[in-house]
C-alpha cells in the first residue's frame, strides 16, 4: 500500500466512524439498521442494540426484507412464536437462521414457511420432506430448491398437490415423471408432457393425444425434437399451434411462411426472432392491430417495414417503433413530432436520441415526455434541475433513476416534499456524501435508512470525495 | 373565520399478530400507527379555503388520544394548519366515536369555528360515527362522505356533493356552520415540506383534560362495548391451488363469474 | 314483548334493495311477541308498501314528505318514532344516507349504536352484534349495557334481501317538523373519461415488477384488452416509462374508485400501491413469493408465475 492510499484510507475509517458514532448518538433504530450490514464488526453490537431495543422494532426488524441477514441470524437466536413466524416468511432470513428456527421446534406454519422459503438449503429440505404435517412436505414439493432424490421421494405419497408440483419441479427426473404419466389425472399429464425431463416415449403420446390440454403443454416442451414440432405446427387447435410457434426448438426461418388464419396465433409469429423477410412483410401489414403492435417491437424488422409502421393508424403500433431499438434516427425524429405524447414519450426514453431530439422535446408539457427525460443521461445537466424542480412529484422523482444525474439536480430532490422522492434521492450515487449526512434527521424512517446505508457503505469503499 | 379539522390516529395491525389476555383487543407491540388516510383529505380541504381566502382563516387541528397520538396531530400542523388541540383522560381509553363526538362537541363550543371537517370514516375500524354524531351533539347542519364542496370562507351557505353508491353523487346546498365528514379523492392532498414539518414542532397545542372542558367521565361513555376480539376464520385469501393451466381456469371462471361474462 | 323499527330507504323514487336485507337482520332477532315495523319517507310512500311486505313484517308506517333525501327530516321521523314506541332495536342499512342521518340519531336518542353490522344475535338474552376492525382483520362482538334502545347499521350484501310476503297493517305517519338545513339540487353520473381511466374502472388488470421488462409490457395489455380489463400498473412499471403514469394504481398515481375486480400481477402491495386498490372487493394476487403482502388483502390467491398464468388464462378469453 503506497502512503497516499495508507492516508486516503485512514481518513476514510475515522468518516467511517465519525458517521457510525454519528447514528449511535441519535439513537435511531432505522438509521442503525441502515448502517449495520456495512459497519465495522465492533461497531455492530451498539447498532444492533438500537435496531432491536424494543419488542415492536424486533418485530419490524424480524419481517423487514430489507434487514441485513446476519442481524435476522442474530433475531433467530431467541424467537418466539411471532419472531419466528416474521423471520420465516422474511426472503432475506439466512439458512443458517432458518436451521436456527427449526432447533427451536416450531409450530407447524412455521415449519410450512420454512419448507417454502426460498433460501432453504437441501438438508433443510430433506429434513423437511420427512415432516408429519402434509402441508410441510406439500411445501417441501413446491420449493424449487428440493433436490431431485427428495422430489423422487415425495412422488410417491398419495396427494394431488404434490403430484402437481413434482410435475412441474425442475429437479423431477424421467423416471419419477414416467410413474406421474401413468397415475396421475390429466392435469398433472398435461404439466409431465411439458417437462423438459420427460421421455421420448411419454412425448410421443402427448403428442397424439385426444386432449388438446396434453398437446398443448406438450407443444411447449423445449426439449421437443423439431420433426415433432413441426406436426404440432399444424395441429388443428388454436391454442396447440400457438403453444408451439412459441417454442423456440423451430427456428424462425423454418415457420411457415403464410403466417397462421388465427390472429391470436399470429400475434405469436410478431413476437418471434429470425422470421424471414416475406413473413415479416405479411405481418407489417397484418389487419390485426395486435400482430402490428407486436411486430412493431421486433428488433429484426428492416427500416423500409419499420417506416410503414411508424406512419400506422394505431397509436400504440407507432409506440412500438418508438421503443424498437434497431428504429433509425431520421424515423426517431419523424416521432419525436408525433401528435400523441405517449408516442413521444417512447423516443424521449431511447438512449440514443440526440441533443436536437432531446432539445426538441423538452419543450414539451406532456408529464410521460418529461419524466422520460428526467431518467435519460442524455439530457442536459441544468434540464434535469428544472426537471427536478417541476410542479409533479411524480416527474420530479425520475431524475433520481438518471445515473448521470448531476448533484444540483439531487440536492433540489433531497428538499422534496414527497418522502419517497427524497428517500430514492439519498441512494443515489451522484451525490456527495456531506450532503446526504443532515438526511440521517430527516422524518421519514425510510430516508434515514437509506442516507445511513449510503453513508456507512461509501465511507468503508473509501470514497475520496467523502472530505470535500 | 376558523375551521376545525377532527383527525384520528389510526392503527395498522401487522399480518400476524395476538389477541391481547383479556380478549377485547390486539397487543399492543402489532400496531403501527399513523394519521388516518381521510384525515389528509380533510386537512387539505380546509387549506385550500384558507388558501382561498388569501390565509385570512384559521385552521385548528383537534384530536382526542393520548401522547402517542401527538405525531398524528403533528403531521396535520406540518400541512400548514394554525393550531392545535389533544384532549386526553383515562377515562376516554375505551371511548368509540360518539364519546369522542362528545368531546369534540365541548371544543367547538370553546373555539366557536365556523365549519367542521372530519374524515369520511377511519382507515381502522370505519365506524363512519365520529363527524356526524358531532353534529347531532350541536345540532348543526351536516352531509356526510362529500366528494367536492364550493364553499367559501365565512359563506352562509355551500354547495357540496355527496358520493353515494354505484360513483353516482347528489349535488346539495347545506347552511353554514355545518360538520362534514370528508371523502378520500375530493382533493389531492399536499405533502408536508421539510420546513412545515420543522416548523409543525413549534405550533401551539393546547393539552386539555375532561376536566378543563367541564366533561365528567360518566358523560363520555361509549354507545357500545367491545365483548370480544378475533380472527375472523378466513382472515387470508383463499389459495387457488393446482398447476397452471388449472389456477388460470379457475380464474377465468370467477372472472366469468364476476364480470357477469 | 318489544318493538323492532327498520328505517327503509328510498332514491330519487326507488326503494334502495338495501332495505330489505335491514329487515331480513332484524327478523333475524325478532322474538316471540316482537312487532316488527318498516317505515319509509317518501313522496308517495304507499308505493313502497307492496315491496316493503315481506315476511315477518307486522306494520309499514308511511310518512308522506319528499323524495329528497334530508337527514334532519329522516332524524324527527326517528325521535318521533322512537319517542312514541320505544323500540328495543332499530335497523338501517349501512349505506351513504344513513352514514349522514344513524350517527346524529344516535346521539339524540342517547342509545346504543353500531355500524357496518354483519353478523347479530342474542347471547343469555343479550344482543351482540358483530362488526370489524383493524381493516377487516379482525371481528369484533360488541354489546350495549344499559342500552333501552339500540341502533344499527347493516353491512350492506351480507343479509340477503327479504322475501315471501305479509299483510302489514299501514300506518300512515304525519312528517315531523324538523329544521331542514340541506337542499337537494340535482345528481352528477359518473363522469365517462375517455383515454385511460382507472378510477372509472370496474375492472382492473394490474401489473407490478415482476413483469420485469419493457418487452413484456405488451402481452399484458393485450391480455387485459381480450379480457376487457383496464390495464394498470404499480409505481416502478411507470417511473421506468413503460406505461404511462394515468395508469399507475396508488398513493402516487390513481385510486381504483370504482373497482369491482381487481387482478394483481407481480404485484408486491407496497403500502404506496395498496393506498389505491385495497378497498377493492374481489382482489386476485398473482404471485411467485406466497408471502408478498398483497395476499393480506386478497380474496383469491394464486402463488406461481405471472407468465404462466397470463398465457394459460388467454386461452380463456
Amino acid at each position: 500500500m503506497t502512503g497516499v492510499a495508507r492516508k486516503q484510507q485512514m481518513v476514510s475509517l475515522n468518516a467511517a466512524s465519525a458517521v457510525i458514532s454519528r447514528i449511535i448518538t441519535s439513537n435511531d433504530a432505522y438509521a442503525a439498521l441502515g448502517a449495520y450490514a456495512h459497519a465495522d464488526a465492533s461497531m455492530q453490537p451498539a447498532l444492533e442494540k438500537i435496531a432491536l431495543a424494543s419488542a415492536r422494532l424486533r418485530l419490524i426488524m424480524a419481517s423487514a426484507p430489507f434487514a441485513p441477514p446476519s442481524l435476522l441470524d442474530r433475531l433467530a437466536q431467541a424467537a418466539d412464536l411471532q419472531l419466528a413466524l416474521r423471520l420465516a416468511k422474511n426472503p432475506s432470513t439466512p439458512p443458517e437462521g432458518l436451521r436456527r428456527l427449526l432447533r427451536g421446534a416450531p409450530t407447524e406454519p412455521v415449519r410450512c414457511l420454512i419448507a417454502a422459503h426460498p433460501q432453504a438449503d437441501a438438508a433443510i429440505l430433506s429434513g423437511l420432506s420427512q415432516d408429519g404435517a402434509i402441508r410441510v412436505r406439500r411445501a417441501v414439493s413446491g420449493n424449487s430448491q428440493t433436490p431431485a432424490t427428495v422430489i423422487r421421494l415425495l412422488a410417491q405419497e398419495d396427494d394431488a398437490q404434490i403430484a402437481r408440483n413434482v410435475a412441474s419441479a425442475p429437479q423431477a427426473d424421467t423416471q419419477t415423471l414416467h410413474r406421474l404419466w401413468a397415475t396421475a389425472d390429466a392435469w398433472v399429464r398435461a404439466e409431465v408432457a411439458a417437462h423438459p425431463n420427460c421421455s421420448p416415449n411419454i412425448l410421443a403420446k402427448a403428442e397424439t393425444s385426444a386432449d388438446p390440454l396434453i398437446r398443448r403443454k406438450c407443444a411447449a416442451n423445449p426439449a421437443l425434437v423439431p420433426e415433432v414440432l413441426q406436426r404440432l405446427l399444424v395441429d388443428p387447435d388454436d391454442r396447440v399451434r400457438a403453444a408451439a410457434v412459441r417454442n423456440p426448438v423451430v427456428s424462425g426461418e423454418r415457420l411457415d411462411q403464410a403466417g397462421d388464419p388465427s390472429a391470436s396465433v399470429r400475434r405469436l409469429f410478431a413476437r418471434r426472432s429470425r422470421l424471414s423477410p416475406h413473413l415479416l412483410a405479411r405481418l407489417t401489414a397484418d389487419p390485426d392491430v395486435w400482430v402490428r403492435r407486436w411486430i412493431a417491437r421486433n428488433p429484426d424488422v428492416p427500416t423500409r417495414l419499420l417506416e410503414q409502421l411508424a406512419r400506422d393508424t394505431s397509436m400504440d403500433v407507432r409506440r412500438g417503433v418508438a421503443r424498437n431499438p434497431a428504429c433509425p434516427a431520421y424515423l426517431v425524429d419523424v416521432l419525436a413530432a408525433d401528435a400523441e405524447a405517449w408516442v413521444r414519450a417512447g423516443v424521449a426514453l431511447r438512449p440514443d436520441a440526440t441533443e436536437s431530439v432531446i432539445a426538441q422535446l423538452l419543450d414539451d408539457t406532456d408529464r410521460d415526455v418529461l419524466s422520460a427525460l428526467g431518467r435519460n443521461p442524455r439530457t442536459p445537466h441544468a434540464n434535469l434541475v428544472a426537471i427536478a424542480r417541476h410542479p409533479d412529484k411524480d416527474v420530479r422523482r425520475s431524475v433520481a433513476f438518471n445515473d448521470a444525474a448531476p448533484p444540483d439536480a439531487l440536492i433540489v430532490l433531497l428538499e422534496d416534499d414527497y418522502p419517497l422522492n427524497r428517500a430514492l434521492a439519498a441512494g443515489c450515487p451522484g451525490l456527495r456524501l456531506w450532503q446526504i449526512e443532515r438526511f440521517l434527521d430527516d422524518p421519514e424512517p425510510q430516508v434515514r435508512f437509506a442516507a445511513a446505508a449510503r453513508l456507512a457503505r461509501a465511507t468503508l469503499t473509501l470514497e475520496p470525495e467523502w472530505r470535500s | 373565520m376558523k375551521i376545525m379539522v377532527a383527525v384520528k390516529q389510526v392503527a395498522f395491525l401487522d399480518d400476524e399478530f395476538e389477541i391481547r389476555d383479556d380478549g377485547r383487543d390486539v397487543g399492543e407491540d402489532f400496531f403501527e400507527k399513523d394519521l388516518n388516510e381521510f384525515d389528509h383529505f380533510s386537512v387539505e380541504q380546509a387549506m385550500l379555503i384558507k388558501e382561498a381566502a388569501g390565509g385570512d382563516a384559521e385552521v385548528v387541528i383537534v384530536i382526542v388520544g393520548d401522547e402517542d397520538a401527538d405525531d398524528a396531530l403533528r403531521t396535520a400542523l406540518a400541512k400548514g394548519a394554525d393550531r392545535g388541540i389533544r384532549v386526553w383522560d383515562d377515562a376516554l381509553a375505551e371511548a368509540d366515536g360518539i364519546a369522542v363526538a362528545k368531546v369534540l362537541a365541548k371544543l367547538v363550543e370553546r373555539e366557536k369555528p365556523d365549519m367542521v371537517f372530519t374524515g369520511a370514516q377511519s382507515a381502522d375500524f370505519g365506524s363512519a360515527v365520529t363527524g356526524m354524531a358531532l353534529a347531532g351533539f350541536l345540532g348543526w347542519p351536516h352531509a356526510a362522505v362529500v366528494s367536492n364542496l364550493d364553499y367559501a370562507s365565512g359563506a352562509r351557505t355551500a354547495t357540496l356533493r355527496r358520493e353515494l353508491e354505484g360513483g353516482l353523487e347528489e349535488i346539495m346546498t347545506i347552511r353554514c356552520p355545518a360538520v362534514l365528514s370528508i371523502q378520500l379523492g375530493i382533493n389531492q392532498p399536499r405533502y408536508a415540506s421539510l420546513r412545515g414539518i420543522k416548523q409543525a414542532k413549534q405550533k401551539p397545542v393546547d393539552e386539555l383534560s375532561l376536566d378543563d372542558l367541564g366533561l365528567s367521565a360518566a358523560e363520555v361513555a361509549p354507545a357500545s362495548r367491545v365483548r370480544r376480539m378475533y380472527a375472523p376464520e378466513r382472515g387470508k385469501a383463499e389459495l387457488i391451488t393446482g398447476s397452471a393451466a388449472e389456477q388460470a381456469a379457475r380464474l377465468a371462471e370467477i372472472i366469468k363469474e364476476l364480470r357477469g361474462m | 314483548m318489544a318493538e323492532l323499527l327498520v328505517i327503509a330507504g328510498q332514491r330519487g323514487g326507488e326503494l334502495l334493495m338495501s332495505s330489505l336485507e335491514a329487515i331480513t337482520a332484524a327478523r333475524g332477532v325478532k322474538q316471540a311477541g316482537d312487532t316488527l315495523a318498516v317505515a319509509i319517507i317518501a313522496a308517495d310512500p304507499q308505493a313502497y308498501v307492496g315491496a316493503l311486505s315481506a315476511e315477518g313484517v307486522d306494520e309499514v308506517i308511511a310518512i308522506k314528505a319528499t323524495d329528497d333525501f334530508q337527514p334532519d327530516l329522516i332524524e324527527a321521523a326517528i325521535m318521533a318514532l322512537a319517542g312514541a314506541r320505544k323500540p328495543a332495536l332499530i335497523v338501517t342499512a349501512h349505506g351513504v344516507d344513513a352514514w349522514s342521518f344513524a350517527p346524529a340519531a344516535a346521539v339524540k336518542l342517547d342509545c346504543g349504536l353500531a355500524t357496518d353490522v354483519q353478523a347479530l344475535r342474542r347471547e343469555d338474552g343479550e344482543l351482540v352484534v358483530t362488526r370489524a376492525g383493524y381493516a377487516e382483520k379482525v371481528l369484533v362482538d360488541v354489546d350495549f349495557p344499559g342500552k333501552q334502545t339500540v341502533l344499527l347499521t347493516i353491512r350492506t350484501n351480507v343479509f340477503q334481501p327479504a322475501s315471501g310476503s305479509s299483510a302489514p297493517k299501514v300506518t300512515e305517519m304525519v312528517p315531523p317538523t324538523a329544521d331542514i338545513a340541506t337542499t337537494h339540487e340535482g345528481w352528477k353520473s359518473p363522469a365517462d373519461a375517455g383515454g385511460i381511466d382507472i378510477s372509472g374502472a370496474e375492472f382492473i388488470l394490474s401489473i407490478g415488477r415482476g413483469v420485469g421488462d419493457e418487452s413484456n409490457v405488451e402481452q399484458f395489455l393485450q391480455l387485459a384488452g381480450s379480457m376487457g380489463a383496464t390495464l394498470g400498473c404499480s409505481r416502478p412499471i411507470a417511473d421506468s416509462g413503460w406505461l404511462p403514469k394515468a395508469r399507475q394504481v396508488g398513493q402516487s398515481g390513481q385510486l381504483a374508485a370504482s373497482c369491482k375486480l381487481y387482478i394483481a400481477m407481480g404485484v408486491s402491495g407496497s403500502v404506496q400501491h395498496q393506498w389505491g386498490m385495497k378497498h377493492v372487493e374481489n382482489i386476485v394476487a398473482v404471485n411467485t413469493d406466497p408471502e408478498a403482502s398483497i395476499f393480506s388483502i386478497a380474496r383469491y390467491g394464486i402463488v406461481g408465475d405471472m407468465f404462466e398464468i397470463a398465457e394459460e388464462l388467454e386461452n380463456h378469453f
